[in-house]
């Protein structure tokens, strides 16, 4: 009798564990997996009891580990009915590198003459750059391609005020304001919830929310765990320094999965009009925040030209790349591989000025949490990228017909 | 558009596919069969657990090396949610092939004494 119920618990969890794999798998071979199983555990709880289950629990586990993931990226290749990859034509090509040369441009004189007005000419640049888009939109009745950098541009300047704003307002640190922050949070939620329920987007899309929801929850324990003053990791400042920490380590959650649902929102949308090339939204909405990382005085002349490179690549090639990319392999590797070297050169940019600080006999306290910072939005960043490159594959059958990117005419380019 | 089992043929075939179009050589068998066939081709070394067994069976089915049939030996003993399997004719091929490959290997295994042959036992 207890070898009965064994097995019926076996057999419960193991149905559970099944959802690990892609929908459609299991919907085809689930009952068969779960029929196997079940004999499986039968047969070896009779001739060797419960070790044996045991055992066979753990030959279960590693299987389904390894054959889930391999199905997951099976099906991410075969099973979306990924679109054709269309190059964009060398004139549309040249309008999405508009917007991010000039702003190359910005970040190279800013290297070097780093002034309030020069900061203030790119910000009301980025602002401005909405008119042309907004004006071909209304009389094309078609948003413009070239529009999709731009967007991104202002949809972090929007997204960067708003949060901001808590910090500006007094009684943040105090807590009065938590409340209002959780329900912000739960109407994100919700609405990611509603938006998810109508289009249901694919499975790899919950993971790498997941992915960056973790990604940003261990960083609120980091803080949390963080003292500032002593400039030291400390369990004892989990309890004295947290209600300092709490609230803008809370908001900073807030900002970054209310930014990561608005992109999936976003994304979703554009990729029912440009298919792949709506991941053009992201390099724009991460250019403010890769591009203009601070170059300590002191070792600014020996890193100018890797961070020249750097901006080169995140501003021209990247965008360069993933517009005439003409195979899924080549789209694949022309957004991983940039994503990378973005966060790689920033991690070892922002790392390599504060280590220089620090050589100084200048220790900043909070160097050891902006490093972190730096490795999180990395996550954040490349996980960002995937997300986006996974929506539009997702979004695949659904546009059929309409995944050519949109024909501007050349009267439409003087205008 | 190539066939996909003219590739399969040409290159080695992994064990667990391997194994399988060998369990189902003598004959249709459904899923547990066929994992308790492998077990016992290879004296218990090879435990293919249900996420590998139907996902080879899956791609199996997909280049046409092994069909599903909906007839079962004896309806009354078995149960429905069982399903069959059986070879195709290019699986028998293909598994005829990859063993003759094996055989040669075994050869030349032997030649270059890497395989000792002593007394009906290969060390």
């Amino acid at each position: 009798m207890k070898r009965e119920s064994w097995v019926a618990g076996s057999r419960r969890l193991y149905a559970w564990l099944l959802k690990l794999y892609p929908k459609d798998h299991v919907e085809e071979y689930g009952a068969a997996m779960l029929q196997v199983f079940t004999d499986q555990c039968r047969e070896i709880s009779k001739e060797q009891g419960f070790p044996g289950l045991v055992f066979l629990w753990l030959r279960t586990i590693i299987d389904l580990g390894k054959t889930a993931v391999s199905e997951h990226m099976h099906a991410r290749h075969a099973g979306l009915g990924l679109p054709e990859i269309v190059p964009l034509a060398w004139t549309d090509t040249l309008l999405v590198l508009i917007p991010s040369l000039v702003l190359l441009i910005f970040y190279v004189i800013l290297l070097i003459w780093n002034t309030a007005s020069i900061s203030w000419m790119e910000f009301w640049f980025n602002l401005l750059s909405a008119i042309p888009i907004l004006w071909v939109w209304w009389h094309r009745k078609a948003f413009p391609v070239w529009g999709l950098v731009p967007t991104g541009i202002i949809l972090y300047m929007a997204f960067e005020t708003i949060y901001n704003v808590p910090f500006r307002l007094s009684g943040f640190h105090t807590g009065s304001w938590f409340l209002l922050t959780a329900l912000f949070f739960a109407l994100i939620i919700s609405l990611g919830w509603r938006y998810a329920r109508r289009w249901h987007p694919s499975r790899q899309i919950y993971v790498w929310v997941g992915i960056c929801l973790l990604a940003n929850l261990t960083q609120v324990v980091l803080m949390l765990f963080y003292n500032p003053q002593a400039s030291h990791w400390s369990w004892s400042s989990m309890f004295s320094e947290s209600t300092k920490n709490l609230y803008p380590s809370v908001w900073f959650v807030v900002e970054e999965t209310t930014g990561l649902i608005l992109f999936v929102v976003c994304t979703s949308i554009f990729a029912r009009k440009f298919g792949n090339l709506s991941v053009l939204l992201l390099p724009g909405y991460f250019f403010s925040n890769y591009l203009s990382f601070r170059v300590p005085s002191t070792t600014a002349g020996s890193v100018y030209p890797l961070v020249l490179a750097y901006r080169l690549f995140l501003t021209i090639l990247l965008l360069l790349w993933i517009v005439r990319a003409s195979s899924v392999r080549s789209r694949t590797w022309g957004i991983i591989i940039p994503a990378m070297l973005a966060f790689l050169s920033l991690a070892a940019l922002d790392g390599g000025g504060f280590a220089g600080w620090l050589l100084r006999d200048m220790p900043s306290p909070y160097a050891d949490l902006l490093v972190t910072w730096s490795v999180f939005r990395g996550i954040s960043f490349i996980a960002g990228f995937i997300l986006a490159d996974q929506l539009c594959r997702a979004a695949g059958p659904a546009l059929a017909g309409s995944l050519r990117p949109v024909e501007i005419p050349p009267r439409t380019v003087q205008a | 558009m190539p066939d996909q089992s003219e590739n399969i043929s040409n290159q080695p075939l992994t064990p667990a596919v391997f194994h399988i179009l060998l369990a189902l050589a003598d004959g249709e068998k459904h899923g547990y069969g066929i994992m308790k066939d492998v077990e016992d081709q290879t004296s218990g070394q090879i435990k293919m657990g249900p996420g590998t067994l139907y996902g080879s069976i899956k791609r199996m089915l997909a280049v046409g090396l092994i069909e599903e049939t909906d007839e079962r030996p004896d309806p009354a003993l078995d149960d429905e949610r069982r399903r069959y399997y059986r070879l195709t004719t290019q699986g028998q091929a293909v598994v005829a092939a990859e063993s003759r490959r094996l055989v040669r290997a075994v050869k030349v295994a032997q030649q270059k004494r890497v395989l000792i042959y002593t007394e009906g036992v290969h060390l």
